[in-house]
């Protein structure tokens, strides 16, 4: 209760702030709109479904491009654990990858695949699949070999010690990387969209701009912080809730 | 090639009068006039070596021989560092050692299997998963065991550990006692010939550990089994043990065995047990002092 009035409190002084610089008029609506506007624009958005098909179009880039990037990101956080001569090699190329914007991909993936869906699916890809990897290979790590040890003794081999001990074992250690890891594919997909149009929630961003609708762009901005913080609060906070019961508090988070 | 072949024949002797007591040579067929099954557990002219950096490898295990009949309850003692562990782990199949092997029921150890179970020191429970859910993931991933029987068989274990009411509860919710007969109830859930236990009661309270004794030593009777039990603490081990066996410092040797003859059951605090303690202490004393020497030398 004490958190939600601080909310209450903090988020009414924002929106007062916000109507009150409106009310002034010192720039004009179409340049700084009030809330009232924006959320007629929602309102229009979702009630002509446009937004929706962006949301629809968006998810499924994400889906596809994130599930893609863990997957690989495991395997390769897990060759590079495992093996010396990686982990000095490719690890630290890794690491020093990681300091490119994912964006700065695009060029290259529009030579590769065309404009297609393909390429901003390249782009979201790498645009998670480092933090993916490095927090799976630090995980793997980090990881008591104790568990794999007991996995081993009770005679699970292969895949089945990969999918029942090894990879529940690293979990409490890679939540952090994979959340990030969505935070990167979710901006990565957005600039992608908005630079190469082809739908989605970036191109809508882009078409507010391009038809001077201030009131959309940022019921667009809204709509993008408001989806990375559903994600964040109903998948990665119920994985991490849900580690807290299992491991105990201490342990899940060391 | 002439090397490994005499490596192998100087293995396959020493094998054969290895370990029960120390004889003469030729005893191949009086230990097989003595004892007509083939032993549970036979470990045959084990070393491990680690290279370290340095040019003279370190010997950590040197022609470790040893013959464990079924339903053997068998202790090693040794101070810390002499390679006890390592000598479970081996025998678990969970690391290869640089020379000899080890056989279970006279099939070679290539890899882990369920035929025998180790409950490591640091337990290994496995926090992601319930109770029931740990004592039930040797059964499914290892033996692959149908769904109802699995069910069936983590009652009937977890009963015998008196935890039938924390089938649901996560492991950190348990305390040390109830984790250790969570370890024993998953380790004894694939009915294994053999039970390798490696300092499981070092770290509980006195109270805890008796009880556990005389759970340990009931269920061993109740199923069976062969154990090798490594322990620090000499009088555990003959509180628990038909045979204890003393092991040296660096190398890692079986420096001599005592059997113990006591009748069961017996209790850490009867007189009998103590002097045979002491006896086995004083043996060991010499191996502790000299690996105290070596750690502060340094």
């Amino acid at each position: 209760m004490k958190k939600a009035g601080k909310h209450i409190i903090f988020y009414g002084a924002l929106l007062g702030i916000w109507i009150l610089l409106a009310r002034l008029r010192i720039w004009p609506p179409y340049i700084f709109p009030d809330p009232k506007g924006v959320m007629e624009s929602l309102y229009a958005g979702f009630s002509d479904k446009s937004f929706l098909i962006a949301i629809g179009i968006s998810m499924r880039r994400m889906l596809l491009g994130y599930g893609l990037s863990v997957v690989l990101g495991m395997a390769l956080g897990l060759m590079v654990a495992s093996n010396k001569f990686l982990e000095d090699t490719l690890g630290g190329l890794l690491v020093s990858l990681q300091s490119l914007p994912s964006i700065c991909w695009l060029p290259l993936a529009v030579l590769w695949f065309g404009l297609s869906e393909k390429a901003i699916l390249f782009v979201v890809v790498m645009g998670s699949l480092l933090s993916v990897t490095i927090s799976m290979e630090t995980g793997r790590r980090q990881m008591p070999k104790i568990y794999g040890m007991a996995g081993r003794n009770l005679g699970a081999r292969g895949l089945r010690l990969f999918f029942f001990v090894l990879l529940p074992a690293s979990l409490p250690y890679i939540v952090t990387g994979l959340k990030q890891g969505w935070a990167f594919a979710w901006r990565s997909l957005i600039s992608g969209e908005m630079i190469f149009v082809s739908l989605g929630l970036g191109q809508l961003l882009m078409m507010g701009r391009d038809l001077n609708d201030m009131s959309q762009v940022i019921a667009v901005m809204v709509l993008i912080v408001a989806i990375g913080y559903i994600v964040d609060g109903l998948v990665f906070q119920t994985i991490e809730r849900r580690l807290q019961r299992k491991w105990g508090v201490e342990e899940a988070t060391a | 090639m002439m090397q490994a072949l005499r490596k192998s024949v100087a293995s396959a002797m020493q094998y054969g009068f290895g370990s029960a007591d120390v004889r003469q040579a030729g005893s191949v067929i009086s230990i097989a006039e003595r004892s007509p099954e083939p032993p549970k557990v036979r470990v045959a002219g084990i070393a491990q070596r680690y290279l370290n950096g340095s040019k003279t490898p370190l010997t950590a295990l040197e022609d470790i021989n040893l013959q464990i009949q079924a339903g053997e309850f068998v202790c090693i003692v040794g101070p810390s560092g002499c390679g006890k562990s390592t000598l479970l782990h081996m025998i678990a199949g969970l690391m290869r050692p640089s020379e000899g092997e080890v056989w279970i029921n006279e099939r070679r150890v290539e890899n882990t299997g369920t035929d025998r179970i180790l409950i490591f020191q640091e337990l290994g429970l496995f926090p992601w998963l319930t109770v029931a859910q740990n004592v039930e993931f040797g059964m499914r991933h290892g033996k692959g065991m149908e769904k109802r029987e699995r069910r069936a068989r983590v009652a009937e274990f977890l009963k015998l550990v008196h935890l039938g009411q924390f089938g649901d509860s996560y492991v950190h919710q348990l305390s040390g006692g109830m984790r250790q007969r969570v370890a024993l109830a998953r380790a004894l859930a694939t009915k294994p010939d053999v039970l390798l236990m490696d300092e499981p009661f070092a770290a509980l309270d006195a109270q805890t550990r008796d009880l556990l004794h005389d759970e340990l030593e009931k269920i061993w009777a109740h199923t069976g089994c062969t154990v090798i039990f490594v322990t620090h603490n000499v009088r555990e081990a003959v509180r628990l043990g038909d045979r204890v066996l003393v092991m040296t410092f660096r190398p890692g040797r079986i420096k001599r065995e005592f059997h113990v003859e006591l009748p069961r059951p017996r209790s850490l605090e009867d007189p009998e047990v103590a002097l045979t303690a002491r006896d086995i202490l004083q043996d060991l004393r010499e191996e502790i002092d000299k690996s105290l020497e070596l750690e502060y030398a340094k």
